[in-house]
């Protein structure tokens, strides 16, 4: 499966539903932690571990258009420092995952002979849900 | 010499051999480390070295396809259960172990195909694979 094929939306936070397709998406990268609790006593030779708990980030890059609804939204967003529904599928039918997301940062490239491209990088809020 | 193409990645249930084939990695690797207590008081001339515990982790990188052994990795992790995972390489050699899974991320690239990494904790000790 290719990048370019794979698809990204938004949503209103808390509501697990993020169906308005964003444009203009260029590079994705979304991870998923979980935190793994360690445990070690006197029988112990190997060290046991059991899951913790579950976060995760990502960084969404997009040729930036202003007038794009869907790049005002982010906007407001981050500038609200409000939370956003994502949701990141590989193809239109295809799988990947949902979740309400905070932007912990962002940037803006203008270079001289290219498109000007936003990144958005955020921080997963809660639960985050596969989609299959 | 063997090479790491050949080498196959399973997972299944934790507290057994894993059976289902992790399709599409790229690269796997594992290793294990040992807190070495060191040992050295006014009698010494030389240090002494006894492992006190074992821990060991893993990491897959995998081209993502959708494929339900691949769906299985992420909808363990977001439920925070252990799965167990094998490695056997090409001569019939390798080990299981259960796992906590530390890191799922995708990379969705506009130009290339959709990447996995993903990284492990064993959870205890593994178990050696011997060719039969």
């Amino acid at each position: 499966m290719i990048g370019r094929e794979a698809l990204a939306y938004h949503g209103t936070a808390g509501t697990g539903i993020a169906t308005l397709l964003i444009a203009g998406v260029r590079d994705v990268n979304w991870t998923i932690e979980c935190s793994a609790i360690e445990s070690v006593d006197r029988d112990s030779i190997w060290k046991t571990k059991k899951a913790g708990f579950l976060s995760g980030s990502g960084s969404l890059e997009v040729t930036y258009d202003p007038t794009d609804a869907s790049h005002q939204a982010l906007d407001s967003a981050t500038e609200a420092g409000t939370k956003i529904a994502l949701k990141f599928l590989d193809s239109a039918a295809g799988a990947g995952m949902i979740a309400d997301v905070v932007f912990s940062s962002g940037e803006q490239s203008d270079p001289l002979e290219e498109a000007v491209t936003r990144t958005y990088n955020f921080e997963f809020d809660g639960t985050i849900t596969a989609v299959a | 010499m063997i090479i790491g193409r050949a080498t196959v990645v399973s997972h299944g249930a934790a507290g057994g051999a894993p059976a289902t084939a992790l399709t599409g990695v790229r690269e796997s690797s594992y290793s294990y480390n040992a807190d070495v207590a060191e040992s050295m008081d006014r009698d010494s001339a030389f240090t002494s070295k006894d492992v006190a515990l074992l821990e060991g982790s893993a990491s897959i990188t995998l081209t993502w396809t959708n494929h339900a052994s691949q769906v299985a990795v992420l909808t363990a992790m977001l439920a925070r259960t252990l799965l167990a995972f094998k490695f056997v390489d090409e001569a019939g050699y390798g080990i299981y172990v259960d796992c906590v899974i530390t890191s799922f991320g995708r990379a969705e690239p506009v130009g290339d195909h959709l990447t996995i990494p993903i990284e492990l904790a064993w959870a205890g000790a593994p178990t050696g694979v011997a060719p039969i």
